[in-house]
């Protein structure tokens, strides 16, 4: 990539105070997102995805989160870790937006759909007026294809489904134009035919505001349609991270593969042991290590089947490694596995 | 369809209507709300017009109840009301609280100060129709009738009948003293006399009458700025938590062990001697008690939109506000604070309850309102003559009161089940 990121993570380290202790929540990651690009993070529930967009929007409660000093945000020569709440406040909903998962309670229920696109706009655009506001927020609706959109912009939250709350939800990140639209697993509660619609709509809008997007979820297939690259997360830990072709077709890291193994599919599944076609789909045994109790070694350790000696002794850390084609990828383990899998029905972006 | 027909025919309103108890309930706080508004209107113009007594005339049908006027002497001390006659002996008693009055002024030395002396002799709308000469010898008259009587041991012997009649005519001769009422002046006057008179002569209808208005503005001042206070402090708590928390939380906590009438008693009590404990300014007057009851009032609506705050702090919408970049202040005024409002109008009903009975009970101690009539200090007067079996006074402002309170819950009840989309019919 010839043009410099327009968000550069490194060694992203974030910590809570609890109870029981300190415990890291996301342990020293790092990433780049391009201009324009669809970043998807993947991982279990826990694995620390959602701590590592809301640590670079700063939305963590302040009392028993610690952002470890080292870590760095780059986003426009600002380092995001350690900038006052201010100058976040001026971040916020104009140069970086989020949206949330729930889209039953993702907008004020005693307000109308167009004054919460409008409040938007009237923090962070100020020159425009009332009139003005109006028009782009109506404009905003009719970019998230919500039908009708004037008569929309009148009415409640409970008057709209599911799908076109997160439409609106959209609409409220995107009316200021925004460099980058953080998505946190933002299909997760609507069904498949709405995910469908909603992602397509994601991509054509990136596609005409040029706003890159960083796609949070856990489900792989999501990843397959709108992500250009693709980073995976285990147990705070980055563990494999590349363009979705290469991690798709040539997933290198035994989760990752153990994750592409465990898609549902019409037919056979292959059986990562014996080789032998089989009906029965493949699962992962074994849950996530607590993060109080993590091994010294590999954290994946306990549910790989190709652990060896030196897994449990020593951590492996994150190396550049060859896919096809010779692109590179960054995997995180002592023994990446060399052969390709076959996706079902994908060929590929 | 304008916005009031929309209202009328919400989902809302019908089932409210459909119950006819809650729809009765509510005309009744319509005509409350509507006596206090007018009695409001009477004083300002009262005051405005100068005509706020009897003395300075220029009444109207609206300034008749005015401050002063209800406050008046409008007949004898402790009359009953119309439905029960009076005693004989009791009506002769009267009779001579009327002359007693005449017969002061006559004897005055100086033209002059008779004149004046029988120009004040009003007794509500009721002055002086006669010349000082015809007082002077239908006065005379009278006295003479009266002692007349003294003859008879007891006037309500049953077979008296020739002192009743005796007692009948001299009644009449009395109102030959006064101005003939005609007009709304005499249904006003009627109206003054209907439930009788106090101890000092004040007319307990009128006097009833005016602390409607007296306990919606106590009831209402004091809803409002608890519900405000508390609702402020109690979000503030909730949003910020940290020190904020712990200081409103420290707050309410102490306030609250101390039991609420001890609390309101002292918080009154401490305003006696000072620049408010002033009979003859209403308004300044009646500062104590606001005072005493906000800072009770306003624990209750604290702790509850305080719990709704951390339910809702949780919510997406909150979280994505932040997102957007708005300010914690913002967000808690903005988004969190409107949707308490369900919770402060509960609160509102409860408090401006709670408020008119404490005001009952803080006048019967002396302590609540010092100036001018209220439920509470009728009640709190009337205890002497309940001792004598005079019962108007006391009933009078109790079933005033209650008819409020219970018009009042029925009718925040049946509005809370219009309102609540959950809740069938």
């Amino acid at each position: 990539m010839s043009e410099t990121p327009i968000l550069s993570v490194r060694g992203l380290t974030t910590r809570f105070r609890t109870d029981r202790g300190t415990v890291t929540a996301v342990d020293d990651v790092s990433f780049d997102l391009a201009k324009g690009e669809t970043l998807g993070i993947v991982g279990e529930s826990g694995c620390g995805k959602t701590v590592t967009s809301k640590t670079i929007m700063r939305l963590l409660p302040e009392r028993t989160a610690i952002i470890d000093p080292s870590s760095r945000i780059m986003f426009e020569g600002m380092n995001l870790a350690t900038a006052d709440e201010r100058a976040m406040r001026r971040v916020r909903g104009d140069r970086i937006a989020m949206i949330f998962q729930e889209p039953m309670t993702s907008l004020n229920p005693v307000f109308t759909v167009g004054w919460q696109i409008d409040e938007a706009l009237k923090y962070h655009k100020r020159e425009l007026d009332s009139h003005q506001r109006r028009a782009r927020s109506i404009e905003m609706l009719r970019l998230v294809e919500i039908p009708e959109p004037e008569r929309r912009y009148g009415e409640y939250p409970h008057q709209l489904s599911g799908g076109m709350r997160q439409r609106v939800m959209i609409a409220i990140a995107l009316c200021c134009e925004p460099d980058i639209l953080i998505a946190d697993e933002p299909t997760t509660a609507l069904d498949v035919t709405i995910q469908a619609q909603i992602l397509s709509l994601m991509d054509g809008l990136k596609k005409k505001l040029g706003t890159a997007i960083v796609l949070i979820t856990h489900n792989l297939g999501v990843v397959a349609q709108v992500c250009d690259r693709v980073m995976v997360m285990y147990a705070g830990r980055v563990i494999e991270s590349g363009t979705v072709w290469d991690i798709f077709h040539r997933p290198q890291h035994p989760y990752t593969r153990a994750l592409l193994d465990s898609i549902p599919k019409s037919g056979r599944h292959e059986q990562a042991e014996s080789g032998r076609p089989s009906r029965r789909l493949p699962t992962i045994d074994g849950i996530v290590p607590s993060l109080f109790d993590l091994p010294p070694g590999c954290r994946f350790q306990d549910r790989c089947k190709h652990r060896q000696e030196r897994c449990v002794r020593e951590e492996p850390a994150l190396l550049d490694s060859t896919a096809a084609a010779g692109n590179i990828v960054q995997v995180r383990c002592h023994f990446p596995i060399a052969a390709p899998t076959v996706v079902a029905g994908r060929e590929g972006r | 369809m304008s916005a009031l027909a929309r209202a009328w025919s919400s989902r809302a309103s019908r089932k409210f209507r459909r119950s006819r108890l809650a729809v009765g309930a509510m005309v009744i706080i319509v005509v409350y709300v509507l006596i206090g508004a007018w009695l409001t209107v009477a004083d300002i113009a009262a005051t405005v017009t100068g005509t706020r007594d009897f003395a300075g005339g220029g009444q109207t049908l609206v300034t008749s109840f005015s401050l002063d006027r209800v406050d008046a002497r409008v007949g004898p001390l402790t009359k009953r009301g119309w439905l029960e006659t009076e005693q004989a002996e009791v009506r002769a008693r009267h009779v001579k609280y009327y002359l007693s009055g005449f017969e002061k002024a006559l004897r005055l030395r100086s033209p002059e100060s008779r004149a004046d002396a029988l120009a004040a002799i009003r007794l509500g709308e009721r002055a002086v129709g006669v010349s000082e000469v015809e007082a002077a010898r239908i006065v005379a008259e009278l006295v003479a009738a009266y002692h007349d009587l003294d003859q008879y041991d007891d006037l309500d012997d049953p077979d008296a009948t020739v002192a009743r009649e005796k007692l009948d005519a001299l009644e009449r001769k009395v109102e030959t003293l006064f101005v003939p009422l005609s007009g709304w002046k005499r249904w006003v006057y009627d109206f003054r006399l209907s439930l009788g008179t106090d101890r000092q002569g004040r007319s307990t209808s009128a006097r009833a009458l005016y602390s409607i208005k007296v306990a919606l503005q106590i009831g209402l001042i004091v809803s409002v700025v608890s519900v405000l206070l508390g609702a402020l402090l109690g979000a503030a708590a909730g949003y910020y938590g940290g020190w904020v928390d712990g200081v409103v939380q420290w707050m309410y906590s102490t306030l609250s062990s101390v039991p609420d009438l001890v609390l309101l008693a002292v918080l009154a009590y401490m305003f006696t001697d000072s620049y408010f404990d002033d009979n003859t300014r209403p308004f300044i007057s009646l500062v104590p008690v606001y005072v005493a009851m906000c800072m009770t009032f306003w624990i209750g609506p604290c702790r509850v939109i305080r719990g709704e705050t951390l339910k809702l702090k949780e919510l997406e919408y909150i979280q994505a506000a932040q997102a957007i970049g708005f300010s914690r202040l913002y967000i808690l005024v903005r988004h969190i604070l409107p949707n308490t409002l369900h919770l402060m109008f509960i609160n509102f009903s409860l408090l401006f309850i709670a408020a008119i009975k404490f005001e009952v009970v803080l006048s019967f101690l002396g302590l609540g309102v010092k100036a001018g009539p209220s439920w509470g200090r009728m009640i709190g007067e009337a205890t002497q003559e309940v001792i004598n079996g005079n019962f108007w006074q006391i009933g009078t402002a109790t079933v005033f009161m209650f008819v409020l309170v219970l018009a009042f819950n029925i009718v925040s009840d049946a509005l809370q089940d219009a309102f609540d989309p959950k809740h069938v019919g």
